[in-house]
């Protein structure tokens, strides 16, 4: 057996990280759950995540700005990362892709398929 | 599946969540109603401003979720419009006015009760979305000078495309309202003010336009009405005087192009039962499938099914999964078509041996449902896209010379063998270097498209079309007489002649000429392109603009 795929979900709203947790939990994955980006910052390395789910719109630093951090730090150079977001023009869309995000992900979600989606996401990683 | 088991208990925390939200709700909103009142307050300094878009925001991104995809609707217009000015001074009285009929409308969503969970929202990825709403490649034009819709109007049918006219937005609303289109071009200057064609999308029905393309016209090129299509979601801006090459490049991107060929998977596993489960679930997800369970039926039922992936257990009684990868793999033209493993053993040594071999992947039985469909669906989907590359000529999307030709030798052993009859026809455009002379090549390459468009749109599907070089273009007719090909070619040939190219000022018209040649009369395909040719040849000297059969008098 493998280790479960381990996913670092960083959201300011309280509401919605427990509506994630109940949507990806018992679905195989080890999670960890930070309300903000200097959160995440902090804690990211130690659960050196295989794929990272950001919020854009965060007070403080905000999902864009949160993966410039990420990035930064060299065991998460290359972690996949997924935005999530309501904004989704087209243009914006392009623009978050061009930052190194390989998906994104509009909200609201629906917590029903959103496990499948990040399955889908971590096989697409892999590939 | 092991997420099934739970689900009861799931579905019971998912309504707790559920109502801890909902208690939460009237909390939610009326703090958005005290912050939206504060700021209308002259003494506001933008605090509760900026506090009202952090509400509205949240709102927007978490009610869906929580079964009230309503009220994330409003919410996310009303986010778009108090995010559009730093603070409410820059506001017009219109927009305040809007945002105090959302506040209310989000108001009333919120006393309905909660759609069932799990909501019945979308969250496909972006882009990807398709709507059932769409029909066909039905455009709406909203338009009031009448000269530029009636245009507008005779390009677009010309490629097959279905135009409904609306001088105003009232007529365009009711249009809308019995029926959405498959993509709206719209004049952002219409005679009820100068951005009425963004503000009336704005305030149509929300949601509602959310995945029809939204094109917009306008003469200005200014900040303030970019901006206010982009809040109305257009997918894209054209100015004025209207290029119809690009308008036409951009309606194909945005509605046409679908893959809609159902996947194609080849399941090769001794064990039927549970190949017939795998099956299943492929073909639930709307994918064609094929069992083999003998492996010597295997190369026969690929290159009668043309498979697009295929799936295979390692282990079966007559030979390995591996040693019969490697029998698929010594044919040409199956090189590069994605084989993925099954097997219960995770075996490194056996994995490593899966891609030294040219398999895809391995994937370890059991296998749930959701990842054997990614598996297959994403390996699919690449294999299409790059498939299609190689198969395709880059300026047209038509099949490239080499591919047309394998094509035509498929298509005429097929007729031969059924003894049905085969055209095939050799275009080319007329006085094409006079175009590239006297446009420039940008308008010689539009020139080309515009025939490709044509010939793509407007004959059958099965009918098959190649860009042979240059400006010269290839059509197989598979069951069809040299005669009833003519035809076609003739009805095309007219509607090319009366196509407008360039624009503004520059504007001119194309003719081309074409060669008909035919099964079974001709049986070599060396000889079915060289009569073809010959045809053609015929047709340039008897006067251009023509369609030729050889052997027949003009």
């Amino acid at each position: 057996m493998t280790d479960l795929p381990r996913i670092l979900y960083v959201e300011d709203e309280a509401d919605i990280r427990e509506v994630a947790e109940f949507a990806l939990e018992d679905e195989g994955f080890e999670l960890l759950f930070c309300a903000s980006g200097n959160d995440a910052l902090d804690k990211a390395e130690a659960f050196a995540p295989d794929l990272i789910l950001l919020d854009v719109m965060m007070p403080g630093l905000d999902g864009p700005s949160t993966l410039k951090g990420l990035r930064e730090l060299p065991s998460l150079e290359a972690t996949p990362v997924a935005f999530l977001t309501a904004k989704v023009q087209p243009g914006e869309v392009d623009e978050f892709l061009s930052l190194g995000a390989i998906e994104v992900i509009a909200k609201p979600f629906d917590p029903m398929t959103l496990p499948e989606q990040i399955r889908e996401l971590l096989v697409r990683a892999h590939e | 599946m092991p997420m099934n088991e739970n689900k009861p208990d799931r579905a019971a925390k998912f309504r707790k969540l559920q109502e801890a939200y909902l208690a939460k709700l009237p909390g939610q909103f009326d703090q958005m109603s005290l912050q939206w009142r504060l700021s209308k307050k002259d003494k506001d300094d933008g605090r509760a401003f900026s506090e009202l878009q952090k509400v509205v925001h949240n709102l927007a991104g978490s009610a869906g979720t929580f079964g009230y995809p309503a009220v994330s609707d409003k919410a996310r217009i009303l986010e778009v419009l108090v995010s559009s000015f730093v603070n409410l001074g820059q506001s017009a009285k219109r927009d305040r006015d809007t945002i105090d009929e959302l506040i209310v409308d989000i108001g009333e969503q919120i006393q309905q009760s909660p759609q069932e969970a799990p909501c019945a929202i979308t969250v496909s990825p972006i882009g990807s979305g398709s709507s059932s709403r769409s029909h066909g490649k039905l455009v709406y034009v909203v338009e009031d000078t009448a000269l530029l819709a009636q245009e507008i109007r005779a390009q677009l049918e010309r490629y097959g495309y279905e135009v409904e006219v609306y001088g105003g937005t009232t007529q365009a609303v009711s249009a809308l309202d019995q029926k959405i289109p498959a993509a709206m071009l719209i004049d952002l200057n219409l005679p009820e003010g100068e951005l009425a064609g963004s503000s009336f999308i704005n305030s149509y029905k929300l949601g509602m336009l959310k995945e029809t393309p939204l094109i917009f016209m306008s003469s200005r090129d200014d900040w303030e009405a970019r901006l206010s299509v982009a809040r109305a979601g257009s997918a894209a801006y054209l100015s004025k005087p209207i290029d119809f090459d690009e308008l036409l490049d951009r309606l194909d991107l945005l509605i046409g192009g679908q893959d809609d060929d159902p996947y194609r998977v080849l399941l090769v596993d001794d064990e039927e039962v549970l190949a017939e489960h795998y099956a299943l679930i492929l073909a639930e997800a709307g994918m064609e499938t094929k069992i083999v369970s003998s492996l010597t039926e295997l190369l026969p039922t690929i290159s009668s099914f043309h498979p697009d992936l295929i799936l295979m257990d390692i282990f079966m009684p007559e030979c390995s999964g591996l040693e019969a990868a490697k029998v698929i793999r010594q044919k040409n033209e199956l090189l590069s078509i994605p084989i993925v493993f099954l097997s219960t053993d995770a075996n490194l040594k056996n994995q490593r041996e899966v891609l030294e071999l040219g398999g895809d992947a391995f994937l370890k039985k059991p296998i749930t449902e959701e990842y054997l469909l990614s598996s297959v669906a994403t390996r699919v989907s690449r294999f299409r896209k790059l498939r299609s590359q190689m198969q395709q000529d880059a300026l047209t999307g038509l099949y490239n010379h080499a591919t047309l030709k394998i094509r035509l030798e498929s298509e005429l052993g097929r007729a031969l063998r059924q003894n049905a009859p085969l055209a095939f026809a050799m275009l080319d455009i007329d006085n094409f270097k006079k175009v590239n002379d006297q446009y420039g090549h940008p308008a010689g390459d539009a020139v080309i498209k515009s025939i490709s468009r044509l010939l793509k749109q407007r004959l059958r599907k099965s009918d098959i079309v190649g860009r042979y070089g240059g400006e010269e273009f290839a059509v197989i007719f598979p069951e069809t007489t040299e005669q009833e090909a003519k035809r076609i070619l003739d009805n095309l040939r007219q509607q090319f002649s009366e196509i407008i190219h360039g624009h503004g000022v520059t504007i001119f018209h194309c003719t081309f000429s074409g060669g008909v040649a035919a099964a079974p009369s001709i049986k070599e395909i060396s000889a079915l392109i060289d009569t073809a040719d010959k045809a053609l040849y015929k047709a340039k000297n008897g006067g251009k603009n023509r369609i030729c059969i050889y052997g027949e008098d003009p």
